[in-house]
């Protein structure tokens, strides 16, 4: 890889496990890492491999990641010539980049004009169509009446979707199958895009019963180079949340991922695109696909397509940033193999997925051929409730397929996190499910597969045996009963994981 | 050595003799089995079953990762087992001999997870209704409240606004009051 020459310190303006990816990718390119840490990530695992960590007092995230003017004055009291957003946080934020440039600091990411016309849901759907782009059947509620709306959501055919205008992550969002529902939902959404994001304005959308959730890769260069590599499924989403993401789609075969890929292409390049970006689409059953919004930043499962291309999508961005041009023609890009990555959450699925918080007591990550994990926690972290859930990413590469969803499924299988609860069973059975095997896949498979899944098994006496066995050693390494217990001052403590009744041990140390 | 546990929903209890490497376990239930253990670098315990193959050793599903493992990990956190066994974690109950520290006594109520209390809604001595709030807690930015499981009496209130409370701490005792507990 040549050398980034006008770049040399990068300010990481992220957590977890993006912020330890991109400290990677800024050492693989000899560029000088600078993490940023809030109160409770100050003793985390991941900012260990920086060159220097700059704290942020606060624990929220708007007081600290969130935080435009203090990431500033962190990248420029680091002297960081460059910031990298990562995902979340400020990464889709237009007026942060341009505040970016006002500084003098280079924004790793597009231009602030293609954040901003990507940002607006109706503005991107309107520059989809200029390209040629297909779109979803629907309309941009702005400047329509509920009767107007009504007119239009029957030209569309019901069921229809409304969407918040500026927003995101399933917020603002109502399913509406006919049209006794539709002057409610309005309101509702209505109601919730306010609160949510401070603009009431919604869209109305055609909503596709089955529909795939498959999204295109794009990386464009300042001189003009606009590439794609290949396509990603992430159908498995649980309240509109991907967790499990693979590269390339069982769904899509030659002929529908020319046009499909050409479409991303085209979209890129009419909005002068720079960077990495992701094209979201809606594929149907008959393989027609619909635009739905591109995400201007890199994406969670970005290592899929980096696990099938071979390529380095985190370093690009910087090199992208750096000036330099792609060296590589669309013709030269290939995807080779499958992979697949399992978002692996302190969460319990069988309790509507309400997130578990606390320290992780035990901490082994998979390992093999084919197997990577991205993660931010080792053991001893504690998972607090500021930050999102995601503890680490699993992805497995494999020939074809099966033998991606092998690998995976053994890796999940080996990894053990113990102290929170976790969505790995969870994972496993998804990968299990003989239509997951098959691919058939769409975004509506959690709820119709796994809507009462449940997390008990049988409890043969091998168990019984090695957990009574267990508790022997435990005593035996001179730990055990004497710890035991929580009583009402740990409840009265600050700080409820100092207090060794919840501290916890392990056997074997 | 004599242990109780609790899993899921079952309580049953067992003598455990330790020689050496190996450890037998006999429940009280007639249920007896002996296994050579080990531990492992990386902090966990081999367990191998003395007789051969223990006939109802049941791992996951069939197929990759599915298989039974010996490799075992244990966390404890007060009577709380996090276990990580054939590939799953599992988590359950030891139950202290006598029973006498209980946390979570029967009258007492807490949370399932830990949280921030955010407002004590009853004072000691309060009558309360079955279902009545009688705490908000706040833990990931949900706001959930803890509810009375019967009428009663408030008789303990254990944490003020803005505690961090862990999970199966009793933040609040009732006494039932046709028969006080």
């Amino acid at each position: 890889m040549s050398a980034v020459t006008t770049l040399r310190t990068v300010l990481i303006a992220n957590r977890g496990e993006i912020a330890r990816r991109l400290i990677t990718a800024c050492r693989t390119l000899g560029l000088r890492p600078i993490a940023v840490a809030s109160d409770p990530d100050a003793d985390a695992d991941w900012h260990r491999d920086a060159h220097d960590v700059v704290r942020l007092s606060g624990a929220t995230a708007a007081e600290t990641y969130l935080d435009a003017g203090r990431i500033l004055e962190a990248a420029r009291s680091a002297g960081a010539d460059a910031i990298h957003p990562g995902y979340g946080f400020l990464s889709e934020r237009a007026d942060f980049a341009e505040a970016c440039a006002a500084a003098g600091i280079t924004f790793v990411g597009p231009s602030p004009a293609a954040m901003r016309a990507m940002g607006s849901k109706i503005e991107a759907v309107r520059i989809a169509r200029e390209a040629g782009v297909p779109t979803v059947p629907g309309v941009s509620g702005t400047g329509m009446s509920d009767a107007d709306l009504e007119r239009a959501a029957h030209t569309i055919g019901y069921p229809v979707l409304i969407k918040a205008s500026a927003g995101g992550g399933g917020r603002g969002m109502r399913l509406v199958q006919e049209h006794s529902a539709l002057a409610d939902g309005l309101a509702a959404a209505r109601a919730e895009a306010a609160s949510a994001f401070g603009d009431p304005a919604v869209l109305l959308e055609k909503y596709f019963e089955s529909a795939r959730h498959i999204e295109v890769q794009v990386l464009g260069d300042r001189h003009g180079n606009v590439v794609h590599l290949f396509e990603r499924e992430c159908s498995i989403q649980r309240r509109y949340q991907k967790i499990i993401e693979e590269s390339p789609s069982p769904g899509i075969d030659e002929t529908t991922r020319a046009p499909i890929t050409s479409a991303a292409v085209a979209l890129a390049r009419q909005v002068g695109y720079e960077s990495a970006g992701t094209v979201e689409f809606l594929v149907d059953e008959a393989g027609g696909f619909y635009f739905l919004e591109m995400n201007t930043r890199l994406q969670v499962e970005h290592p899929v397509t980096e696990a099938v291309t071979g390529l380095d999508l985190a370093a690009w961005q910087l090199r992208i940033a750096a000036g330099e041009a792609l060296d590589m023609t669309q013709g030269e890009i290939t995807s080779r193999g499958h992979a697949i990555e399992c978002r692996v959450y302190a969460e319990d699925p069988a309790a509507g997925f309400l997130p578990s918080i606390g320290p992780i007591g035990v901490y082994q990550p998979p390992r093999g051929p084919g197997i990577r994990c991205d993660d931010g926690v080792a053991e001893g972290s504690v998972i607090t409730p500021h930050y999102d859930a995601m503890i680490a990413k699993v992805i497995a590469y494999g020939e074809d397929r099966h033998a991606a969803i092998d690998r995976a499924r053994l890796a999940l299988s080996d990894m053990v996190v113990l102290g929170v609860t976790t969505n790995i069973s969870y994972m496993s059975a998804i990968l299990d499910h003989p239509a997951f095997r098959e691919g058939a896949t769409d975004t509506r498979f959690l709820e119709r597969h796994f809507a009462d899944w449940s997390a008990e098994r049988e409890i043969g006496d091998d168990v019984w045996v090695t957990a009574a066995a267990l508790e022997v050693l435990g005593l035996a390494a001179g730990q055990g009963a004497s710890r035991g217990g929580a009583g009402g001052d740990a409840a009265r403590s600050e700080d409820p994981w100092g207090q060794p009744a919840l501290a916890g041990f392990r056997i074997g140390r | 050595m004599k242990v109780t546990l609790m899993i899921g929903g079952r309580t049953r209890s067992a003598t455990v003799v330790r020689r050496g490497e190996v450890i037998t376990v006999a429940f009280e239930d007639g249920v007896e089995r002996a296994a050579r253990t080990e531990r492992t670098r990386d902090g966990g315990v081999t367990l191998q079953p003395v007789d051969g193959a223990w006939p109802e050793s049941a791992g996951g599903p069939d197929g990759p990762g599915g298989m039974d493992q010996r490799r075992t990990f244990l966390w404890t956190a007060g009577e709380e087992r996090h276990l990580w066994v054939h590939g799953t974690t599992l988590t359950y109950r030891r139950i202290e001999a006598g029973g006498a520290r209980e946390v979570g006594a029967a009258g007492s109520l807490s949370a399932t997870i830990p949280a921030v209390v955010l407002e004590v809604l009853v004072s000691v001595g309060d009558a309360v209704e079955d279902g009545q709030k009688l705490l908000l807690l706040e833990s990931m930015k949900m706001v959930m409240p803890i509810v009375a499981p019967h009428a009663g009496t408030v008789s303990a209130v254990n944490c003020g606004p803005g505690d961090s409370v862990a999970p199966g701490v009793a933040l609040v005792e009732l006494t039932l009051d046709s028969a006080p507990l």
